[in-house]
């Protein structure tokens, strides 16, 4: 290992570890992100059994349910902190690239060190992390697009072209802000093409950036089907994570533009200062383009995405615009100063964000007790102890998340349920069921069961009542 | 520049007079010697301004001195000495007769140099005659005809006998080979369902090894590339002509009449002092149809035509085993018939030498196709060669794995090929076989930015001959080279050996495995039988797809990335095509696998001159011919 990498891997795992005590802190503090939550669930009925292999196969986004898998294969001892450790993990992969990257741009040691300090304890960066490792992911495809992007025009390699492609897949299987971003990035790739690619082959160049994430995306759906028998079987799962946060208002949509071009005055100044007809400046333009456009594009479709989530898109352009600094043409102390002006604006963003999320992060960063999301959830999982609980986890794993353990749950996809719906008969200790009139409609066990939420069942008696869920348990001495 | 010698000044003069030389093309040919640093006679031989027997006869007198031509008048072959051979052809001079007790020498260079040479040779007490420098190659071919013959044949055999393709299995191999099948067929019968999965596993986990190395070369392939092209760019155009070697260039040829004046052509175009090339037309003494061609094209001095004796294997190492005996460069380049290099290529690797360390034995420069838009299989073909050559091989380079070489286009210093008992005529891929033992032997292989463009295939019937051939040369050199797994592992390292059983063995592997995966997937899709799923139990399933997905998805991937260097993205759309690519692959891959078992050493002569581009090119280039002549 050169001397190099050894430094970059100690920054990043001094990064990791801060980022990761930061977390713990905030768990305790009564703050872990729904997203954070469901994923958990999710990751912790796979590895107990409950959730088919046709429903993990095609979850999505897929990358982050992956690692974090991955990472309980690995240490199995693992639970309520597995999701904290996989963002802590990735934090710590982006301090060390950046360190990287900041060395190869020919910074001083110290330089790269205060460099990586203000990009990774950017408030935004923060916030993402304790979103989960979905948006710390969508962080590594957009820091790879916006290289590839000042790359591209500049050195028309091919390892540019695959930074490109590979960031389009990552970034929308990552999170789904990430498809916002690939989504966006559509048009703003002619200004990142080589001219006379663009000119004489435009056609094939675009096919050639796109071509794998649209492959991807292509075997994504063949999987589905292969699994499933419907190519679009995972869109129910991926529609689940709607409704975490609030989808974007115009006031989230504003805030979200605002803090992106706030948190981006090195791109302006590379677009306003770089040498004419220079690549630097249409790259940058394109990277400011993407920006806007993404925060657009969520608030057309009605997405529920926080405003921080789409601003914190600008940090890895930021980086970007660091390691392309032109030091000998602009002053090479400006991205120091820039970089603090970034810091500024992302402190800004997050305290004007108003959405529940990041309200309840900010509580938390301020060291004071974070009051519940979700207290129905809550309460309801601190009721369900029992030996055999019948309950549809896949249709709110994060319930599984808040109990921090599987144990004991049968899914609708155990064998248990399947017994349950040919036998008509209960035989679980504990039974959830959704309230049919609550906005998502009955669940499978309130399908199978129509009358279990109003009436109950027969040797059961109510232990949970509220207005989305009850849960039944068997009296005792029922029979089996 | 270096200044004429009085004696180069007193034979222009000396010709001007005689009228065989316009006071014009003196003055060029002083300018143009001075350039070059070599001496007036090669300039205006070089440049065909009068017939060689006029200007050698004229020498002759000049001198005061007989004038005899070899083949009426032999050498007494008892006076030449095999190891003086590299000596005699880079001295144009050898011993002829003794004439009452005195040494006769014949010498194509009369002058000081060969003067020199005579004494340290045989003394002060000698003669002197003067012959054409073809009858000197001629004499020394005559008397020792039947030992190159032989030792084309079998000097590495004889020499290194492990690195040798003569004996394509070696005990060892058919007893492991026969132990594994044994052991398979045991196992099928005593647990067929286990076995079946880990044979599944294996086959599974090659896939994707081989797709992982492989997009590993093309990412380690681009990185610096230009920076280097840049650097080598200026160290050529800064190369003196009178720094320059003697460059030998081999062009071995095999019925293929039609495109020597394409050759010609593109070898009078290089931009390397004419003079200092010293080019072998190397035919087989039994194709007169190729031999009547190059003679009747009139070709100019420098243009030497190597007959190599009949002799089996009939391959085209063989042949250029016989002929680089009579090598006169430092370096010695390989080009094909229809082969048109960039004209600066020879300059760029004189420069890539000069700039390299001691044992960097061979510079390959990149092969690519100019009928390249003539149907889909030229398109494809010049997609796969893009990959190969721009992108895969500098990643081989730079994680410092054994470079398998090209067909054509690798210039190699002649010490290092002597020493290394040149090609192995046995294998037909010698090339790349040459590459690997080149790196056994503790020598490297740079790469260098410039294009050899050659005739891509316009026929699949021909493509799959020619296909076959270099997978089976590939098995071959696998074969070859996994003799003494150990000692591979010493001298190339772990990468090396990772590249090598990827990038030799995946190439070859991946054409025989594809149709069998590929038939269970037909069978599966359109049947939807669960008759396979025993043999894919979740685990492989889940590798099995991935294999196939993104597999499949990353290799069509990298097709479309490999024409975006030389902005030929025309070519892009087709890479959605590469699937049919790949089974024909297949085909050849069976079919070179087939003939390893029953013919070996079988040279599949690929047909050239079927495309039109190249019908346009021999049009072209025969004015050019009758232009020069």
């Amino acid at each position: 290992m050169s001397a190099r990498s050894f430094t970059a891997a100690l920054v990043g795992l001094l990064a990791g570890a801060t980022v990761f005590a930061l977390l713990l802190h905030w768990q305790a503090a009564g703050f872990q992100s729904l997203a954070g939550l469901h994923l958990l669930g999710n990751v912790l009925l796979a590895r107990d059994g409950q959730l088919s292999l046709e429903t993990q196969l095609t979850m999505f986004p897929p990358l982050s349910f992956m690692i974090v898998w991955a990472e309980t294969v690995v240490f199995p001892a693992l639970k309520a902190q597995a999701v904290l450790l996989s963002s802590a993990m990735l934090c710590a992969a982006l301090g060390a690239i950046i360190f990287m990257l900041m060395r190869r741009a020919h910074y001083s040691i110290r330089g790269s060190i205060a460099l990586t300090l203000l990009v990774m304890a950017n408030p935004l960066v923060l916030r993402a992390a304790a979103d989960g490792p979905g948006l710390v992911l969508l962080l590594f495809g957009m820091l790879a697009l916006a290289l590839g992007a000042f790359g591209l025009p500049r050195q028309q390699r091919v390892n540019d072209l695959i930074l490109i492609s590979l960031a389009l897949i990552l970034a929308s299987f990552a999170h789904i802000a990430g498809l916002v971003v690939a989504l966006a990035s559509l048009p703003c790739l002619a200004l990142i093409i080589p001219k006379r690619q663009l000119v004489a082959y435009p056609g094939a160049a675009f096919l050639v950036l796109l071509f794998p994430v649209l492959f991807t995306l292509a075997s994504f759906l063949y999987v589905n089907w292969i699994f499933t028998g419907e190519a679009l079987h995972f869109l129910p799962n991926a529609m689940l994570q709607q409704g975490f946060v609030e989808a974007l208002t115009p006031e989230g949509l504003l805030l979200a533009i605002g803090g992106s071009l706030a948190m981006s005055p090195l791109c302006f100044a590379l677009i306003f200062y770089a040498l004419p007809g220079s690549s630097l400046r249409e790259a940058a333009l394109a990277l400011i383009m993407m920006l806007c456009a993404a925060p657009l594009i969520a608030f057309a479709l009605r997405l529920e995405i926080a405003p921080t989530s789409l601003a914190v898109m600008a940090v890895p352009v930021a980086i970007s615009c660091t390691v392309f600094w032109p030091k000998e043409q602009l002053n090479p102390q400006a991205p120091y100063l820039l970089l603090t002006v970034a810091f500024a604006a992302g402190t800004v963003v997050c305290a004007l964000d108003r959405s529940d999320e990041t309200t309840r992060w900010r509580i938390a960063l301020g060291g004071k007790a974070v009051p519940s999301s979700q207290p129905e959830m809550e309460q309801l999982a601190s009721h369900l102890t029992g030996k055999s609980i019948l309950v549809d986890a896949g249709a709110m794993p994060a319930i599984v998340g808040i109990r921090g353990s599987a144990a004991g749950v049968e899914s609708a996809e155990s064998r248990a349920f399947r017994m349950a719906q040919i036998n008509r008969q209960i035989n679980s200790d504990i039974v959830v069921v959704r309230n049919p009139d609550s906005g998502s409609g009955s669940d499978l066990i309130g399908r199978t069961f129509p009358s279990l939420f109003e009436e109950g069942a027969r040797d059961y008696t109510l232990i949970f009542a509220g207005t989305k869920w009850r849960a039944y348990a068997r009296r005792n001495g029922a029979s089996s | 520049m270096a200044e004429l010698t009085a004696a180069d000044s007193w034979t222009g003069d000396f010709l001007a007079d005689q009228g065989l030389l316009t006071a014009e093309q003196l003055n060029e040919a002083e300018l143009l010697a001075e350039r070059w640093g070599t001496n007036l006679p090669d300039v205006m031989l070089a440049r065909s301004w009068f017939d060689a027997d006029t200007y050698f006869q004229l020498l002759a007198d000049r001198f005061n001195l007989e004038y005899v031509r070899l083949g009426e008048q032999p050498a007494d072959p008892e006076l030449l000495q095999e190891a003086e051979v590299s000596a005699y052809m880079e001295q144009l001079t050898i011993p002829w007769r003794r004439v009452n007790g005195r040494m006769v020498v014949a010498t194509a260079r009369p002058g000081p140099e060969a003067i020199v040479f005579c004494r340290s040779r045989w003394g002060a007490d000698f003669d002197m005659v003067i012959t054409r420098k073809g009858d000197i190659q001629a004499a020394v071919q005559t008397v020792f005809s039947a030992r190159y013959s032989h030792g084309a044949v079998f000097d590495l055999a004889e020499r290194d006998p492990v690195m040798s393709a003569q004996t394509v299995f070696m005990p060892w191999q058919i007893v492991t080979a026969w132990l594994v099948v044994t052991l398979a067929a045991l196992a099928l019968i005593a647990a067929p369902v286990p076995t079946l999965i880990l044979l599944n596993i294996i086959m599974s986990v090659f896939y994707l090894g081989n797709f992982v190395f492989k997009g590993v070369l093309v990412w380690a392939g681009g990185l610096q590339q230009d920076n280097r092209a840049r650097e080598l760019d200026a160290a050529a155009r800064m190369l003196r002509d009178e720094d320059l070697p003697i460059y030998t260039v081999l062009v071995p040829m095999f019925r293929e009449p039609d495109v020597l004046p394409i050759l010609a052509n593109a070898l009078r175009s290089l931009d390397y002092p004419t003079a200092k090339l010293d080019i072998k037309i190397v035919l087989e003494e039994g194709d007169h149809e190729t031999i009547d061609a190059a003679v009747a094209l009139g070709l100019e001095e420098v243009f030497e035509i190597i007959r190599v004796p009949p002799s089996q294997p009939q391959t085209k190492p063989k042949a250029c085993n016989y002929a680089f005996r009579f090598a006169r460069g430092d370096y010695l380049v390989i080009f094909d018939a229809e082969d048109k290099p960039e004209p600066d290529q020879l300059r760029k690797v004189v420069a890539a030498f000069n700039r390299s360390a001691e044992n960097v034995a061979c510079v390959q420069c990149r092969l690519n196709y100019y009928n390249r838009d003539e149907n889909w299989l030229t398109r494809l073909f010049t997609l796969d060669y893009s990959l190969w050559f721009d992108l895969m091989l500098p990643g081989l380079e730079r994680l410092k794995v054994p470079i398998p070489l090209g067909g054509t286009s690798n210039h190699f210093r002649m010490d290092v090929l002597r020493e290394l008992n040149a090609w192995d005529p046995f294998n037909v891929t010698e090339d790349a076989d040459l590459g690997i033992r080149m790196t056994q032997k503790g020598y490297e292989v740079r790469l260098v930015d410039s294009t050899t463009f050659e005739e891509a295939n316009v026929s699949q019937s021909n493509w799959i001959r020619q296909r076959s051939r270099w997978i089976k040369g590939y098995m071959q050199t696998f074969l070859v080279h996994s003799r003494r797994p150990l000692h591979l592992y010493r001298t190339i390292g772990f990468t090396g050996v990772l590249g090598f059983v990827f990038f030799i063995g995946g190439t070859m592997m991946s054409g025989l495995l594809n149709p069998i995966f590929w038939g269970i997937f037909a069978i599966w899709f359109v049947s939807q039988t669960g008759i396979f799923d025993l043999f894919f139990p979740p685990i492989l399933l889940y590798i099995s797809l991935f294999n196939l997905l993104a597999g499949n998805g990353m290799f069509i991937f990298l097709t479309m990335l490999a024409p975006f260097r030389r902005n030929w993205l025309q070519l892009t759309p087709f890479s959605l095509t590469v699937i049919w690519y790949w089974m024909l692959m297949s085909v050849a891959a069976w079919k070179g696998a087939w003939q390893l078992v029953t013919r070996p050493f079988y040279w599949e002569k690929t047909e050239h001159g079927l495309s039109k581009h190249t019908a346009d090119e021999v049009a072209k280039a025969s004015i050019k011919q009758g232009a020069a002549i």
